[in-house]
């Protein structure tokens, strides 16, 4: 008898555990979403005030451009004397300037892109069933990476032609940035990333391979179970990569994952093209359309008529 | 063109955003350039002035780009009004633009080149404008003319 009590408390020990991890993992995740949150508010407050100074900058980079050019011009023309006109200096000058600019707009351009993605990515609000080009979103999740990628890790983008999917933006975002970073972190030293994205029949198929430290056979069933991390206690969650596996899912898509311990891992993704999901269209859109042109030809008609009959006099008027 | 030196009024609440549009425009264009930073003041400018085109940011403290484009057209409706917004606010600004009836939005931060365009666009649909009503009033005249000639043929007749 005592052993089977035993036994069964033991039982009820072991699934009482389990129930408070699972808790607990709850909880983190809860915490760690709503440090997103506020993180994601914070970037978008900061990115809105950069905006202004920004664009007065950019702005003004344009105009030393176009008044040097301006200078350049009235410094150059024939009837400057030779003096001034073949000065080495200034001519040092004017091409040292030129290039300045040039550095300047640049740098300009891609403080507006990175402020462009950071903003993209921390909207939540934006987060509305939309048609998506994936090529698109794609490039918009790199200049968050740049700092990442740096020197060290060469990005190789082959983008096919593909349609647009039905999605929502800010999860599919996340999607990639997610994988990306995964990518980065698995390359220790230098490496290559390569995107590829083409279509096969009624999906967009993505594919993301890095030449990483690769993922082992006896984990790769395991990496998209919510909770498996082989980061260090306190560097990783674990939720990435099931977020991603949830969020694929729920846009009617797959996920597939290849690896070789010390060659890379490679991601493959299909998500059905927007014509493959429902779409809102209103039943019979195409015949309301055809009614509202005949209304409004018809009218247009009409009023013409109205007008001719205006114009052309009849003779005689009852006044 | 007629409309090397238009009158463009410039509203922002942020001064550098002024010096920017007003020193590009200064330079590439022929263009009266009046700047503002508030609203207000720029409202009783367009009321007594003569004004061709008129541009406002969205997000101002005293009154916001769209009610300010807004009185704007009730002053002065032949009037081509563009809004500067920014990236955040584009959709709200969007929807409110349809109300108030505006030529164009331009997104912060802005491209000079696109702004040139923009301006000389919105300058040239005014110049047409101007010149279709007067066209109108010309045919109309005329038609009333037409129309006492009328009368004084069929009297000399009857």
């Amino acid at each position: 008898m005592e052993e089977n009590q035993k036994k069964d408390i033991r039982k009820l020990q072991a699934e009482i555990e389990k129930l408070t991890d699972e808790l607990h993992q709850k909880n983190l995740q809860l915490a760690e979403s709503e440090k997103y949150v506020t993180l994601g508010q914070l970037t978008a407050g900061i990115a809105h005030e950069i905006n202004t100074p920004l664009g007065a900058l950019r702005s003004n980079n344009d105009l030393f451009t176009r008044c040097f050019a301006k200078i350049r011009k009235i410094l150059f023309q024939e009837d400057v004397p030779e003096s001034i006109r073949q000065n080495k200096e200034l001519i040092k000058l004017f091409n040292s300037i030129d290039q300045l600019n040039k550095v300047n707009n640049n740098a300009g351009e891609r403080i507006i892109d990175i402020v462009n993605s950071v903003r993209k990515y921390a909207r939540q609000e934006e987060n509305k069933h939309s048609l998506v080009n994936i090529n698109e979103l794609i490039d918009s999740t790199l200049p968050i990476l740049q700092h990442e990628l740096k020197h060290r890790i060469q990005v190789h983008r082959d983008y096919g032609k593909v349609d647009e999917i039905l999605g929502f933006p800010h999860h599919l975002n996340q999607v990639f940035v997610n994988i990306l970073v995964n990518a980065v972190q698995a390359i220790e030293g230098t490496g290559d990333i390569y995107i590829k994205t083409y279509q096969q029949n009624d999906d967009v198929v993505v594919e993301i391979r890095d030449t990483g430290k690769g993922i082992s056979k006896e984990n790769i069933q395991k990496i998209f179970t919510m909770g498996f991390t082989t980061k260090k206690i306190g560097a990783g969650m674990g939720l990435g990569l099931a977020l991603v596996k949830q969020i694929i899912e729920s846009h009617h898509g797959v996920i597939e994952v290849e690896s070789e311990v010390g060659k890379g891992t490679l991601f493959r993704i299909h998500l059905p093209i927007s014509s493959g999901c429902e779409t809102k269209k209103l039943p019979f859109f195409d015949i309301y359309i055809f009614f509202m042109a005949l209304f409004y030809y018809k009218l247009t008609v009409t009023v013409l008529q109205i007008y001719q009959g205006r114009l052309i006099e009849r003779p005689y008027r009852d006044d | 063109m007629q409309d090397e030196n238009a009158s463009v009024v410039l509203v922002d609440d942020e001064e550098m955003v002024l010096t920017s549009l007003s020193s590009f425009l200064t330079l590439e264009t022929d263009y009266e350039i009046h700047t503002f930073t508030s609203a207000k003041q720029a409202l009783e400018f367009v009321k007594t002035s003569l004004v061709d085109i008129v541009i406002s940011d969205y997000l101002m403290p005293e009154m916001d780009g769209i009610t300010f484009l807004g009185h704007v057209r009730d002053v002065k409706p032949e009037v081509p009004r563009i809004i500067l917004t920014g990236y955040a606010d584009k959709e709200n600004a969007i929807k409110a633009i349809n109300e108030v009836g505006l030529y164009q939005y331009i997104e912060k931060p802005w491209e000079n080149d696109d702004l040139l365009i923009v301006l000389r666009n919105g300058l040239e649909k005014q110049q047409l404008m101007k010149r279709l009503q007067e066209k109108i009033d010309q045919i109309n005249k005329a038609y009333a003319d037409l129309q006492g000639l009328h009368k004084e043929i069929v009297k000399t007749f009857v």
